[in-house]
């Protein structure tokens, strides 16, 4: 077995040096924005999220050693192993990652990281410190290894993904080359992800290939003419990180109380973030589906203001820029 | 790499530094302006924005401009709007949701059931603090009222 390097652990130098260089450009250049206090939430739940991973770590690695001899197959340490188990690994990503943001009981641990209204590199490291609690490894980390991949090269594979993402959490790139957004996660299409416009919502879950999303059905650009507006629907009131990383599950827990029967209790645990048994809620379903609709009446009012009383009147109307479901 | 105890600990505190480093050099370069309001106009775009359905009716801004108070157009909702650094904070508050509202002259003590954004101060003209508290009062929750003001965002 080959000795891996740790490559966040690697990597830190470099996130702490373009996080200064992306600092001092975007003073020079206004093309990004840093406040104190949110980039100190920021930085603090990575520093938190490195400390729980030394803590909480084991409970991972202890599921991965017990199903490891359950692996079909023996696959080794070949190169085209490694190739094989990142492709892998990011297609799992990108439905750990859409699970994330439609199970309020993962969403809890997965909203910390959109908790900013800012969009710059230490918005990357704003990472939750109870993941391992969640169990969501049991569920999508668990899949390599029983097809045989060795939990190191899984490991390995995984933190290469996650320093990937690292630089694409930035408004200093605008767009790159149309084969590189084709084909990648890039600084354009994580723009997206982030945003709370209900055009935006619930879009481009990629870790490094974007081609996921294009394929399933969850990919939209970035458009000139709708600006990302960053953080979540209901943005925090509070910097303090531990509010920070608890708030969501408090809300469960207060909900779950207040349940009345059991179908109550599992939608509030596991439905989609905002769910509730009246529907007096908003998920992001919901919102995108009000804001179509009111997107629509605005083009009719439109269209009645262009030409009253002309058969051509709507057809000069640009329809707005719809999801792409 | 060395995984020891010892090895942990200096990667944590040089971590620990760095993060440290970081924010004094953010404060120290600057490049960010912090929001003022002065006159509804901003929060009420913030608030149309931020909640799909919502117009904007009446408002009012706080005596020091961090705050404002802005009536949906039928008074349905209040939007509450915060100035935090550079950036706002939006809330919709429905009939029932303003879990206790204190008053001192022309200043408002909004409580609400919301962890992390447990109470707002804001300090109104004395002109304005009638009007305004009267309407908030309208949302204040009644003995025996079920809400759950925690939680997602809220349909209108």
């Amino acid at each position: 077995m080959p000795e891996l390097p740790d490559p966040i652990l690697i990597a830190i130098p470099f996130f702490v040096a373009l996080i200064v260089a992306e600092m001092i450009y975007a003073r020079m250049t206004g093309k990004a924005e840093f406040e104190p206090k949110d980039t100190a939430a920021s930085l603090a739940m990575g520093l938190g999220n490195t400390v729980s991973g030394v803590l909480l770590g084991f409970i991972a690695l202890t599921w991965f050693v017990y199903i490891e001899r359950f692996a079909i197959f023996d696959i080794g340490w070949a190169w085209w192993a490694f190739v094989l188990c990142f492709v892998l690994d990011d297609f799992l990503y990108y439905w750990s990652h859409r699970f994330a943001h439609t199970v309020r009981w993962w969403w809890a641990d997965h909203v910390i990281h959109h908790s900013s209204q800012h969009y710059n590199l230490s918005t990357a490291l704003r990472q939750p410190w109870l993941s391992p609690l969640t169990f969501k490894f049991i569920f999508f980390g668990s899949w390599l290894v029983l097809l045989g991949f060795p939990i190191a090269m899984v490991a390995f594979c995984g933190a290469l993904n996650l320093v990937y993402q690292f630089w694409i959490h930035t408004e200093t790139v605008r767009r790159l080359p149309a084969p590189v957004e084709w084909l990648f996660n890039t600084p354009s299409h994580h723009r997206v992800h982030h945003a709370t416009n209900p055009l935006y919502l619930d879009r481009n879950y990629a870790g490094v290939f974007i081609i996921w999303d294009r394929m399933f059905g969850t990919f939209q650009s970035e458009l000139d003419e709708e600006k990302c507006r960053y953080g979540i629907v209901k943005n925090l009131g509070t910097h303090n990180p531990v509010k920070i990383c608890l708030h969501e599950w408090v809300g469960i827990v207060k909900d779950v109380a207040s349940a009345r029967s059991l179908r109550e209790v599992i939608g509030y645990w596991l439905g989609p973030p905002g769910w509730s048994p009246d529907g007096s809620r908003e998920t992001s379903h919901t919102i995108k589906r009000r804001w179509a609709e009111e997107q629509a009446a605005r083009r009719g009012e439109a269209a009645q203001e262009i030409a009253p009383g002309t058969a051509s009147g709507p057809a000069t109307v640009q329809p707005a820029a719809t999801p792409a479901e | 790499m060395d995984d020891s105890p010892l090895t942990i600990l200096i990667v944590l505190g040089v971590s620990a530094l760095a993060v440290s480093a970081l924010i004094v050099l953010n404060r120290l370069i600057g490049g960010w302006q912090d929001v003022r309001f002065e006159d509804p106009s901003l929060p009420s775009r913030r608030l149309e924005e931020d909640v799909v359905g919502f117009h904007a009716g009446e408002g009012v801004v706080s005596a020091d401009g961090l705050a404002a108070l802005v009536m949906e157009r039928g008074e349905a909702r209040l939007g509450l709007v915060l100035a935090r650094a550079n950036r706002c904070v939006t809330r919709v508050v429905r009939p029932g949701e303003i879990a206790r509202l204190d008053a001192d002259g022309a200043r408002f003590h909004i409580h609400f059931n919301d962890f992390t954004l447990p109470r707002v101060t804001i300090d109104l003209d004395d002109d304005a603090a009638q009007g305004w508290g009267d309407r908030m009062r309208r949302f204040v929750r009644q003995p025996g009222q079920q809400t759950s003001g925690e939680g997602h965002a809220r349909a209108s």
